[in-house]
């Protein structure tokens, strides 16, 4: 039965999400035409134009594609691995995968600076050991396995549900059938996990592109990240130039909106 | 010897005896059931068939081949599962070739069989749909096709049936039982539900607790029932321990009877008193059908009896006296 | 035999990938307690004075009554504005329950960073300046938050069959606000429970929106963490492990209401 006054218990979570999050969207996406007080495309042109943005965003998208291949290549295994185990024993992992997944940012760039910064654990060993001559987290090779630390176990959170779908009784079958393990993985499990494994590549990308706080403090202005960029210019030291932001901002949104809807439009023409 | 010999066949996990000393035979072109409640081990000993799982002790020949090592594709058997599994990124006639494609046949007999495949199981319009377009009985019945387009020695069966509504799976045991007759293959099909065995089953192995407490061809099973728990589980007995038989029938018996509901005779109150016979008050009736179910009480001890459901059977109401007469030869001495 | 060895494969995967995860864990907790480590692979003692220095020092106190006040703060305002909503959506609004479910991937297509440009431009100034006070703190955290309370509050309500519920009740004679409340609430408790400590830490931790929106006017404990980065290596081990600590007794307390209602 629908009566007219329901909407009003929802009208302050509606009001909220307007004022929090579809405002802010609008503001910015106007904010992004206007250069001097004028509309214009000028910031676009600026940022398309400057090889310090577009190298942004090369660095960006490298790390975040070379991360959220990492984490699929070890979570899907890890995955797996985990869903061959008994109940409980998957709850109990699947919440320290949980926790370690949304230890991000300050404290764990943090525990990294102690871990394997210079004159941490880990870099002792490795140049002890002859293995490197030196190890510098502070690099965009250290960003990489800092964010490997929240890609893998953020893998295992979303590819573990849809594994479901890959039910024993399916192998089984195609062993009865005289499929040999290979076989069933070329022809029937990976096809299957198909459509989860890119929904989760395109859901780690987006996790790494829009990371912030982790890089920010572990390499601070020097890392030439997109979002990093984003931060310097509404709350530099040096310059800000907020609709250049705007653009920015604008930018980078629609680089993690395009996989998610190429993603759908796939999937629709599959199911079609 | 027969096609299908299992010896001794035992299995645990840890201290949980799953099943043990399983002695089966399977004839050729013979359509064996295994029965029983569920969590009697009879899925994971038909698991033990296929290779799935493993056997602890015993041994399993199939065409007079030794398979008890042999690897699940090695053994020549087709399995339907329970849920189907059907391959679902696979059209209806993919899921069919597969396993031909295994056994690497020539694409054109693979095309011929899947074809003849289809056209048997009346599946050529959906041969294109993918399983997660069909409905529950076209599922089971690609299944199955599927499970017999391999032309295995041996098919198993788990719970075939148990995933569909109740008009689907009538239909679809009927149709099971006329494409065994007409193709002849060999079959083990594990169910809990003793209609379908009786209905399917040239030979119903009844289980209980791990282990197989009777075997023969249904109709002595239902006749017949060696134990108080067949009896219990296979058509609905009436169970008569020593003490009630002797307050209802005045006999002494050594064992509990087992009597069927159709086996007694309601007569009036007023009948002859030869034979075995006992005065009872009718306390419920209910229309099952074709048959008219009678709860009676008679010294202390509630009977079911069953009348057919016919307009010429005068209606007897609760309350009624009637007198209840049992044939001798009806009478089952269980364990 | 192979499948013994399969299960020792994934036995050993899955050990070795969790301990590398609690490495960094680990580092945190021995530095924090470590005398000093700079040369060696191990610290060369163990004590607490860096745990008494840190939480005699005003700055941090006032910094982690801060984040508290915080994170308490959106806890109540999601009890108040967004629990409702999604009441009435599951039971009522299916078109609002559609919006909300796509609300769901927006934190991954509109990363933190960019809500901040998009807030800077609406609230620095202008009708409603909120920039700078804790109050924008509250309103960002609503939505950015919202996933989190709703994903299992609503794989509570999908179990209920709600409908089913508030008929029974008609039946009855209890009006929808009573079968709420009497029957509905109750049963939902466990998802709540898990949503609500995730909003709690999510507000305690949260870094981005408190350095860039807010910023020195009120530090909240991850800013003042940040403050603190370039110091003693055992300063900021211990800030974390209590910052960890705080968020680990928000979902004990959540566990423990889960506990106490069985089934």
């Amino acid at each position: 039965m629908p009566r007219p006054g329901l909407v009003l218990w929802a009208a302050p979570f509606l009001l909220a999400v307007l004022g929090f999050e579809v405002l802010p969207v609008l503001s910015m996406l106007a904010g992004s035409f206007v250069q001097g007080g004028e509309w214009s495309l000028g910031n676009y042109a600026a940022l398309l134009s400057s090889r310090f943005y577009r190298g942004a965003f090369a660095t960006s998208v490298n790390i975040s594609l070379l991360t959220s291949v990492i984490g699929i290549g070890i979570g899907l295994p890890l995955s797996l691995a985990l869903h061959r185990r008994s109940a409980p024993v998957q709850r109990r992992f699947l919440t320290l995968f949980n926790v370690a997944s949304n230890f991000v940012g300050v404290p764990l760039a943090l525990a990294f600076t102690i871990l394997a910064g210079v004159n941490g654990v880990v870099t002792l060993l490795l140049v002890r050991s002859g293995l490197v001559r030196d190890f510098n987290i502070y690099s965009l090779q250290g960003l990489m396995l800092v964010y490997a630390y929240f890609q893998v176990p953020f893998a295992v959170l979303v590819l573990f549900p849809s594994l479901g779908a890959l039910t024993p009784d399916l192998a089984e079958q195609a062993r009865l059938m005289g499929a040999s393990r290979f076989t069933f993985w070329r022809r029937i499990g990976l096809p299957v996990l198909a459509p989860s494994l890119i929904g989760s590549l395109i859901l780690l990308f987006a996790n790494a592109m829009g990371t912030y706080a982790t890089a920010y403090a572990l390499i601070g202005g020097g890392a030439n990240l997109v979002t990093i960029r984003i931060g310097e210019l509404v709350a530099g030291d040096v310059f800000t130039d907020p609709n250049l932001a705007n653009a920015l901002a604008v930018l980078l949104v629609l680089a993690l909106l395009l996989p998610i809807l190429v993603d759908q439009l796939l999937l629709r023409r599959n199911r079609a | 010897m027969s096609f299908v010999e299992i010896r001794g066949f035992g299995k645990a996990y840890g201290a949980t005896q799953v099943f043990a000393d399983v002695e089966l035979d399977v004839s050729e072109g013979e359509m064996c059931i295994l029965l029983g409640p569920s969590g009697c081990g009879k899925t994971t000993l038909l698991r033990a068939v296929a290779g799935l799982a493993r056997a602890d002790c015993g041994r399993l020949l199939i065409a007079g081949r030794d398979v008890t090592a042999a690897a699940p594709e090695a053994r020549g058997v087709a399995m339907v599962f329970q849920h189907y599994a059907l391959f679902p990124n696979m059209t209806v006639r993919q899921n069919l070739a597969f396993g031909l494609q295994q056994k690497r046949l020539a694409r054109a007999r693979i095309a011929a069989k899947v074809d003849a495949a289809l056209t048997l199981m009346e599946l050529a319009p959906r041969a294109d749909a993918r399983p997660a377009e069909l409905s529950g009985g076209q599922k089971q019945r690609v299944a199955l096709a599927r499970a017999l387009v391999l032309e295995p020695r041996l098919l198993l069966l788990d719970e075939p049936l148990s995933a569909l509504d109740a008009q689907i799976r009538k239909r679809l045991r009927d149709e099971l039982k006329r494409l065994q007759r007409e193709t002849g293959f060999t079959a083990i099909l594990v169910t809990h539900d003793q209609e379908e065995a009786l209905v399917l089953g040239d030979q119903v192995a009844v289980m209980h607790a791990g282990r197989i407490v009777q075997t023969g061809p249904a109709r002595e099973v239902y006749d017949r029932p060696a134990t108080r728990f067949v009896a219990g589980f296979i058509g609905d007995f009436n169970l008569l321990e020593p003490d009630a038989v002797l307050r209802v029938f005045g006999e002494h018996a050594d064992r509990a009877w087992a009597i069927h509901p159709e086996a007694i005779d309601l007569l009036p109150p007023a009948a002859g008193q030869d034979g075995l016979t006992a005065e009872a008050v009718v306390i419920d009736v209910r229309i099952h059908g074709p048959v008219l179910r009678h709860l009676l009480l008679t010294n202390g001890t509630e009977l079911k009896v069953d009348v057919l459901n016919r307009s010429s059977i005068a209606a007897r109401r609760p309350g009624d006296a009637v007198r209840l007469r049992l044939d001798r030869s009806q009478v089952r001495e269980v364990a | 035999m192979p499948e013994c060895l399969h299960g020792l494969g994934d036995r050993l995967l899955i050990g070795v990938v969790s301990l590398l995860l609690l490495l960094p864990v680990l580092a945190v907790v021995v530095s924090a307690l470590a005398t000093d480590w700079y040369s060696g692979l191990v610290p060369s003692g163990l004590t607490l004075q860096w745990f008494a220095r840190v939480l005699a020092e005003p700055a941090f106190q006032a910094a982690l009554a801060r984040s508290l006040l915080v994170a308490a703060g959106s806890v109540v305002l999601q009890v108040l504005v967004t629990v409702p909503a999604i009441f009435v959506a599951h039971c009522y609004l299916p078109w609002l329950d559609r919006w909300m479910e796509r609300l769901m991937v927006l934190p991954y297509a509109l990363p933190q960073v960019v809500l901040v440009v998009g807030l800077l431009g609406l609230y620095a100034g202008g009708p409603l300046p909120l920039t700078g006070t804790p109050w924008i703190l509250l309103g960002g955290y609503l939505p950015l938050a919202f996933p989190l309370l709703y994903l299992p509050l609503k794989n509570n309500l999908r179990a209920l069959r709600v409908h089913e519920l508030l008929d029974a009740g008609h039946l009855v004679g209890a009006g929808d606000l009573v079968i709420a409340r009497r029957v509905i609430l109750p049963c939902v408790v466990p998802g709540l429970a898990v949503g609500l400590s995730m909003v709690f830490a999510l507000s305690f931790a949260e870094f981005v929106f408190a350095n860039l929106l807010v910023g020195g006017n009120f530090q909240t404990l991850a800013v003042y963490l940040f403050g603190q980065r370039t110091k003693i290596g055992q300063v900021t081990a211990v800030i974390v492990v209590i910052y960890f600590a705080a968020m680990w007794l928000s979902t004990l307390a959540a566990l423990s209401v889960l506990r106490r209602r069985p089934g």
